[in-house]
């Protein structure tokens, strides 16, 4: 651990690194504060560019727009009772009515110091947990990293919307799509390329992450219709105190302790997610207030809860996909197939190949929840002005830096192709309630899964039975089964067997 | 049946024939190249054969489920009067903004064709303009401003400060 933190110092303490990482988190704020906006569209679009800076500084900024973008949902939230992401939809219990109270820069205040601090904690947890699991999986061989890559993909499905099966569907499309291009173990085998040069090499991951989400969200913001959001925004700009949050946010430890944990455990979990881990630390900080009827009225307890618990959940959230390469959301899908371009392969090997970039991680995690605190409260007049900014003016903006920023990796126009493709089959796919998420951890983990498999089955000559003779991937796959078992079977069957409740 | 389902099984026969693509191709390319047997290591048609069946049960599966659902929700007794009753928790937009909205992507896509023709700093503010204008950004001055704007700063930070070599087209060749 120590190794790696050392290591990461040299390699992210320069002028050029925190000024990516503070950039980072400011774009990251302005994205969350958007409504509809939000960070896996700050990530998504900014990918490209962070190609064009080194490895550290890249994922400096990417991870700054994660961190950032977590928080600043809750800005928008508290002052207009519109969250800005769907993980600061919790924030806005106890935000809204504070801000109804008049305490909306003490709000405000509160929740940037609570995410802030929640986010540090949770990046001691990453660098804690991190090096130790990837430790213990250095011991897996194909069979176990197949089992584990596939809970991933499982998991993530399962939890995904309301259905499983259209989850699966994604993530089996997801999987056939990572196939396309050079066979992995037949030399000059090429498959589903359709006679296309630029397919060999398969689908460039930009083209599809920037085609399903970036673009098939501009066209679902247009028909949202542009100019409604603007004229019920009225609001004055104000600076939040800042002694008056941290002392408010330290003197509440212990929630606040609790819900760093409990963001991180949740984060740490494939599929769980932040929304989860806002919704859950606030129950919990209610369950165990001496008047839990108060929360729900405007005070410091709710939104410390969930803020806490959200920022922390990122950093939960890189402790599996650093560590196991397994994402456990769309963001650090695309943080991992950031750092897959960049040159380095997360993983168990991780943090003994490339000790540097995970040390740099580590610390671009930490200091981003630092920055997020300066810029945070320097910039909150400009945060709450930003909500006047008109959709119409942001819409082509997006999609012009989408598309330069996608034509930029490659020099290739083929690829803006693939991006309105996949903008259009994006579009489709949320039309009719199918996830996108597992498409993209599908299309990440699927060379994994692929290698694994087929490796497992070289291992035994061809029998599956290698997945069962082995304990740890039995444990992982049973898991997987019983995951399954859950999500197919009807909750009337549940409650028949368990009665009510 | 309503709206609803047909939608999803649309979308359902979207998987379907990924599916039956994956099996045409490993039956006829992968066989005729010696890829579609043996073991593991030569064998590049399994996996993929492997997720397509997966592909298949599950998008049968839910097109099951939509027509089981499409018939609960219209028996007789059900409740229901017919589609508009059912509990479509799907937005449902404008048609004037999903006409914009594929105009826009329409537009986009030109932009996308002619970009290499006519280089970046020709065709970029004309696609912003475009636009802008659709989206409701209609004085000639402002609309001018951001088309411009927009270009000129996403020129600056790509090409001037990320080395990024953007097409040129026509006034470039013009220009050398």
């Amino acid at each position: 651990m120590f190794e790696v933190l050392s290591a990461g110092f040299e390699s992210f303490f320069g002028f050029n690194q925190i000024l990516s990482t503070s950039f980072g988190v400011f774009f990251g704020i302005v994205l969350g504060v958007l409504p509809g906006v939000g960070p896996l569209l700050g990530v998504i679009i900014l990918t490209p560019v962070a190609f064009y800076m080194d490895p550290v500084s890249g994922m400096g900024m990417l991870i700054g727009i994660f961190v950032g973008g977590s928080c600043g949902g809750a800005i928008s939230a508290i002052l207009l009772r519109i969250p800005g992401t769907p993980i600061a939809a919790a924030t806005l219990l106890d935000g809204y009515p504070m801000a109804q109270k008049g305490q909306a820069p003490e709000a405000v205040g509160l929740a940037i110091s609570a995410s802030s601090i929640g986010g540090f904690l949770g990046g001691i947890m990453l660098v804690f947990f991190s090096p130790l699991l990837a430790k213990v999986a250095m011991k897996f061989t194909p069979p176990e990293l197949f089992a584990l890559a596939f809970t991933g993909l499982i998991s993530i499905a399962v939890v995904s919307g309301e259905s499983t099966v259209k989850g699966l569907l994604s993530g089996c499309l997801g999987l056939l799509i990572a196939t396309m291009g050079l066979d992995p173990f037949i030399s000059e085998f090429d498959r589903f390329t359709f006679d296309q040069p630029n397919l060999l090499g398969g689908i460039n991951i930009v083209s599809v992450l920037v085609g399903l989400f970036a673009v098939s969200e501009t066209m679902i913001q247009i028909e949202k219709g542009v100019a409604e959001l603007d004229a019920s925004i009225k609001i004055k700009t104000f600076r939040p105190p800042v002694i008056y949050s941290i002392t408010t946010v330290l003197k509440r430890w212990v929630n606040l302790l609790r819900s760093s944990t409990v963001g991180a455990f949740i984060g740490a979990l494939p599929g769980a997610g932040a929304v989860i881990a806002a919704f859950v630390s606030y129950a919990a900080a209610k369950g165990s207030a001496k008047d839990p009827s108060k929360f729900g009225t405007g005070i410091p307890e709710g939104v410390i809860a969930t803020e806490a618990a959200n920022n922390a959940c990122c950093g939960g959230t890189l402790i599996p996909a650093l560590a196991l390469a397994i994402p456990g959301d769309a963001i650090s899908a695309v943080l991992l197939s950031a750092m897959i371009m960049l040159g380095a392969f997360p993983g168990p090997t991780l943090f003994r190949d490339y000790p540097e970039m995970a040390g740099g991680i580590f610390l671009a995690y930490i200091a981003s929840n630092i920055i997020l605190f300066i810029l945070g409260i320097l910039f909150t007049p400009f945060f709450v002005f930003i909500l006047k900014l008109k959709k119409n003016r942001l819409i082509p903006i997006v999609l012009l830096v989408s598309a330069i920023g996608t034509f930029a990796l490659q020099g290739s126009v083929f690829d803006l192709q693939m991006m309105m493709l996949f903008g259009l089959l994006g579009y489709v796919l949320r039309k009719n309630e199918f996830p996108l998420a597992p498409i993209i951890i599908a299309r990440v983990l699927g060379p994994i899964v692929e290698d694994n498999f087929r490796r497992s089955l070289i291992m035994s000559d061809h029998g599956m039975e290698i997945f069962w003779s082995r304990p740890i991937s039995a444990t992982i796959l049973t898991i997987n089964i019983l995951l399954l078992v859950w999500a197919f079977t009807p909750r009337q069957v549940w409650r028949h067997l368990f009665g009510r409740g | 049946m309503d709206r609803k389902h047909i939608q999803t099984i649309l979308t359902d026969l979207l998987f379907l024939g990924v599916a039956a693509y994956v099996f045409y191709e490993t039956a006829t390319r992968f066989a005729a190249a010696g890829a579609a047997k043996g073991g593991a290591l030569t064998n590049a048609a399994f996996y993929p054969r492997l997720l397509a069946g997966l592909m298949l049960v599950l998008a049968l599966c839910n097109i099951a489920k939509q027509a089981f659902l499409s018939y609960k929700e219209h028996r007789p007794g059900s409740g229901s009067t017919g589609p508009d009753d059912t509990s479509d928790s799907r937005e449902k937009p404008e048609l004037r903004n999903v006409m914009l909205g594929f105009g826009c992507l329409a537009w986009f896509w030109g932009y996308i064709c002619i970009l290499e023709f006519l280089g970046y700093l020709i065709a970029t503010p004309i696609m912003l303009a475009g636009i802008l204008a659709a989206l409701g950004v209609r004085k000639p001055w402002a609309n001018l401003a951001y088309a411009a704007g927009g270009t000129m700063g996403m020129y600056l930070f790509f090409q001037e400060m990320l080395d990024v070599v953007l097409p040129i087209g026509l006034l470039g060749r013009f220009m050398e």
